[in-house]
């Protein structure tokens, strides 16, 4: 068996809480990055790494990097916001952040670890 | 997955939502509309039965602590029962627990309201 193989699988508590994931980043973008806007697009990858998914999603709002908002308001303000990145933070292993010329590139990757 | 709302009344101006299916961005306003026309000021206890709710995103806990510090403004209190796993995960996570009564099921809530009307009984 080589070490490329995938390892682990996606069960209920997997695929739920990436749908979690998704859904605050999603609203996220729609209520805050493309708050002034009609219409907006938001593209979305899933890859399968070797030990999990990662997935990222691209948008065209203004710059908006999560990992640098530092959370003034405490968590007692119940801001949905504040929220959805502690949900995001929490349910998953790795994020990254990058913006390129017009668009917000964020990434999360999520490992199949039975104990988170 | 849409969300299904159920108002009931409970003893002493109480009332019971239950919730089934989804508590998410796309139907967080249903609920907040419904606590808005069926929860006024003469509510004092709050049932959230979460038995047959099977996701719960932050836009649906934002409606849950609004309504929590509504009511606890006004000496009132909401109580959680019925909480499948996945959803207990969410409250784990923002631990904001604070305020609120959590319980397994309908059976545990009862003996802990039969025990707080006893201590108001025996004058405590």
């Amino acid at each position: 068996m080589g070490h490329e193989q995938i390892k682990g699988r996606a069960d209920e508590k997997f695929i739920h809480d990436l749908k979690l994931v998704t859904e605050e980043w999603f609203a996220n973008i729609i209520n805050h990055g493309y708050v002034d806007n009609e219409t907006g697009e938001i593209e979305i990858e899933l890859v399968a790494v070797t030990d999990g998914i990662r997935l990222t999603v691209i948008d065209s709002a203004p710059p908006y990097n999560p990992l640098e908002n530092n959370h003034k308001q405490p968590v007692q303000d119940f801001s949905q916001g504040g929220m959805g990145l502690i949900i995001i933070k929490s349910l998953t292993d790795e994020q990254h952040y990058n913006r390129n010329e017009t668009q917000n590139v964020f990434s999360i990757t999520k490992h199949y670890n039975p104990d988170r | 997955m849409p969300l299904e709302i159920t108002i009931t009344d409970e003893p002493k101006n109480g009332k019971r939502i239950s919730l089934a299916g989804s508590l998410d961005t796309d139907t967080a306003p249903q609920l907040e509309a419904s606590i808005n026309e069926s929860i006024d000021s003469s509510v004092t206890t709050l049932i959230l039965d979460m038995k047959d709710l099977e996701f719960l995103s932050s836009a649906g806990l934002g409606i849950i602590f609004m309504t929590m510090k509504e009511l606890n403004s006004r000496q009132g209190k909401i109580i959680l029962i019925n909480l499948q796993p996945q959803i207990q995960r969410v409250f784990d996570i923002i631990k904001a627990l604070d305020g609120m009564s959590i319980f397994k099921d309908r059976e545990e809530m009862d003996v802990y309201l039969a025990a707080m009307q006893q201590k108001v009984l025996d004058g405590e």
